[in-house]
Formats: structure tokens, C-alpha cells, sequence
């Protein structure tokens, strides 16, 4: 892939899951008790449910803010730890599915759809976006502040020449 | 391999996560409207969102009378204390819609191994919210509303006599016997 299009494609994916991020984000910390609850009808860790609604709106902002202006360095890590964050909601998800428990995902806050296995591909194509992010902001350069500060350090390759 | 990981990132990656997470709860504990950490018991919801699928079914109070002996039928009352002690379906289980949430569960323990609940409230919409919060959180007995709620019951003059729903009979009094 030339590196002018992998510029375009990690922007776009910084714009959608970044832009997404704090999105949802937003909408759950708008009423963190609500999001409790919803939180507890996925019947895993019922005790967390409080301490998780305190705690992932702020996570997500701070990932969607990472992903969206971060150096590259902090680029990197957001899409990694979204990465992460992600392979929990869909395990989370997927498990709801499976014991075929009918309630809301909260991935959008109050009034989010039921959990279904299109919540499942769902999550995991943003799983896929975050990855993407990941190894294109670690292969690829001329990024905007993906490039910038820090980002020209450590593994980076440096940036092709156009001359 | 997706990710090729070194030290920087991970401790980028913690701080992003530790960090954030520690300014989400500080913020949760100066806010009025945050979430209480240790206190928090989620109440028994009496305004669910309708389940398309698999749609909770109304019966009237006769008909729900006429299940009243059968074994592995339960009634469960969703109205508050108040009114369950002027009157009530003998040996219904009691789970009102503002429950905490341990309450709610010893209620929905006990309605486990029901094939049919019988939910009923002041009203009909009181007693379908909370079958369908019931149906919701994975309860899969066969979930029935009372049409009209308790008022209907008491017009038809009915009531449980006895037990647990096993020997009780339709009766004639508008006063229903004690659980």
C-alpha cells in the first residue's frame, strides 16, 4: 500500500473509532448510574458494575482523545489499549449472547440497542479498526500529529522521501 | 503478530488507562449525580423498555384464578407494602418495583422454578413492566400479567386459599386469606 493512502486510511479509522470513543464516552457519563445498571444486567461482575460506570466514560474519552490528537507514541497506545478495552466488551457481549440474556449492550448510554450477534461482529470490527490503527501509526508515516513530537523516535521508520 | 509491544507502550498504555480511570472516580465522587461505589443497588425496573420477541401475554383474572391450583404456578405482587397488606393473592411472591436489588434477587430465586408466572399490579402496565425486567434478566418461566391488575381480581371476587398455590380454590370473598 502506497503511503499516501495508508495516510488517508489511518485517518479515517482515527476519525471514526476515535470520534466514536468519545461519542459513547460522552453519552455514558451523562448518567453514570444508569449506566450501572446496565452494566449489571450482563450478570458477570455485578459487585464492578458501580466502579466500571465510575470509571470506562472517562477511559473512552480518554482513549477517543488519544486516538484522535494524540503523538505518535500515545497513538500507539491508545489503539492498543482500545484493543484491549475491546476484546473486553466483546467477550462481554458475545457472553450475553451465548447464556441468551435479553438486555441493552449500554454502549451508547441509556436507551442502547438489545445485545445481539450483530453487537458481536460489531465489536469486533472495531476491534479490527483499532488494530489497523496500531500497525499503520507504527508502519507507516505523514500522519499529521501522528507524526509529530515524540513520534520520530524508538521504532518508527522515519518518513519516505517525496523528493 | 498484531501487536509488536515494547516497555514505552505498555506504560503509555497503563497511564492512559490508570489515569483516566482515577480522574473518572474522582469526578464520580464530586458529583451529586454520581454513581454510589459501595451503596449502589440497582432497583427492580418498572419502566422497561418493551421486548419485541417472545411478547409477555395478558390473562384475565378468571382465567389466571382457574391456574391458581395448579402446581409450579406462581404469583408474584409488584404493588408496594401498603397495598399488598389490604389485600393480596394468598402466598404470592412479593417484589415490588422499588426492591433493592438483594431483595429482588431472593424474589426471583424463589420464582425460579415456576413454569408460569402470574405478575400483577395496581395495574396492567405496573404488572407488565416487571414481567418483562423479569423476562429480561434471563427469568424463562412462562410470564403472564394479570388484565386489570389486583382491582380486577378483587371485582371477580376471587382469591387463593391456601398454600403456595398448590390446594387453593376459587373462592367467593373479596377478602383474600393470609399467606
Amino acid at each position: 500500500m502506497k503511503p499516501p493512502v495508508k495516510a488517508a486510511l489511518l485517518w479515517a479509522l482515527r476519525l471514526g473509532l476515535g470520534g466514536l470513543f468519545l461519542v459513547t464516552g460522552a453519552l455514558k457519563i451523562a448518567d453514570p448510574t444508569a449506566f450501572a445498571v446496565e452494566i449489571h444486567n450482563y450478570q458477570l461482575f455485578p459487585a464492578l458494575a458501580p466502579v466500571l460506570a465510575a470509571t470506562l466514560p472517562a477511559v473512552e474519552l480518554a482513549l477517543g482523545g488519544a486516538l484522535l490528537a494524540g503523538p505518535r507514541p500515545w497513538l500507539r497506545a491508545g489503539a492498543f489499549a482500545s484493543a484491549a478495552l475491546l476484546v473486553v466488551f466483546t467477550v462481554a457481549v458475545g457472553s450475553a449472547v451465548m447464556r441468551g440474556i435479553n438486555i441493552s449492550c449500554g454502549c451508547f448510554g441509556a436507551g442502547s440497542s438489545p445485545v445481539t450477534l450483530l453487537t458481536v461482529l460489531r465489536d469486533l470490527a472495531l476491534l479490527a479498526a483499532s488494530v489497523a490503527i496500531f500497525r499503520l501509526a507504527s508502519h507507516s508515516g505523514g500522519t499529521g500529529s501522528a507524526s509529530s513530537g515524540a513520534g520520530g523516535k524508538g521504532p518508527l521508520p522515519s518518513l519516505p522521501s517525496r523528493a | 503478530m498484531f501487536f509488536r509491544l515494547d516497555r514505552p507502550l505498555l506504560v503509555r498504555a497503563a497511564a492512559l488507562v490508570i489515569g483516566s480511570s482515577a480522574a473518572g472516580l474522582g469526578a464520580n465522587a464530586l458529583r451529586p449525580s454520581g454513581v454510589p461505589l459501595l451503596a449502589f443497588e440497582p432497583p427492580t425496573a418498572c419502566s422497561a423498555a418493551p421486548v419485541d420477541e417472545a411478547p409477555v401475554l395478558e390473562l384475565t383474572a378468571r382465567e389466571a384464578s382457574l391456574l391458581c391450583g395448579r402446581a409450579h404456578v406462581i404469583f408474584a405482587d409488584t404493588r408496594p407494602s401498603a397495598r399488598v397488606e389490604e389485600g393480596h393473592v394468598a402466598d404470592a411472591v412479593y417484589l415490588p418495583c422499588d426492591a433493592t436489588e438483594s431483595g429482588a434477587e431472593a424474589a426471583i430465586a424463589r420464582l425460579g422454578h415456576a413454569r408460569t408466572v402470574i405478575v400483577y399490579g395496581d395495574s396492567s402496565d405496573d404488572g407488565r413492566a416487571v414481567a418483562e425486567t423479569l423476562r429480561r434478566r434471563g427469568l424463562h418461566a412462562d410470564l403472564r400479567v394479570l388484565r386489570g391488575g389486583f382491582a380486577a381480581w378483587e371485582r371477580e371476587g376471587l382469591a387463593c386459599a391456601s398454600g403456595p398455590c398448590v390446594d387453593c380454590t376459587i373462592a367467593g370473598s373479596k377478602e383474600p386469606s393470609s399467606p
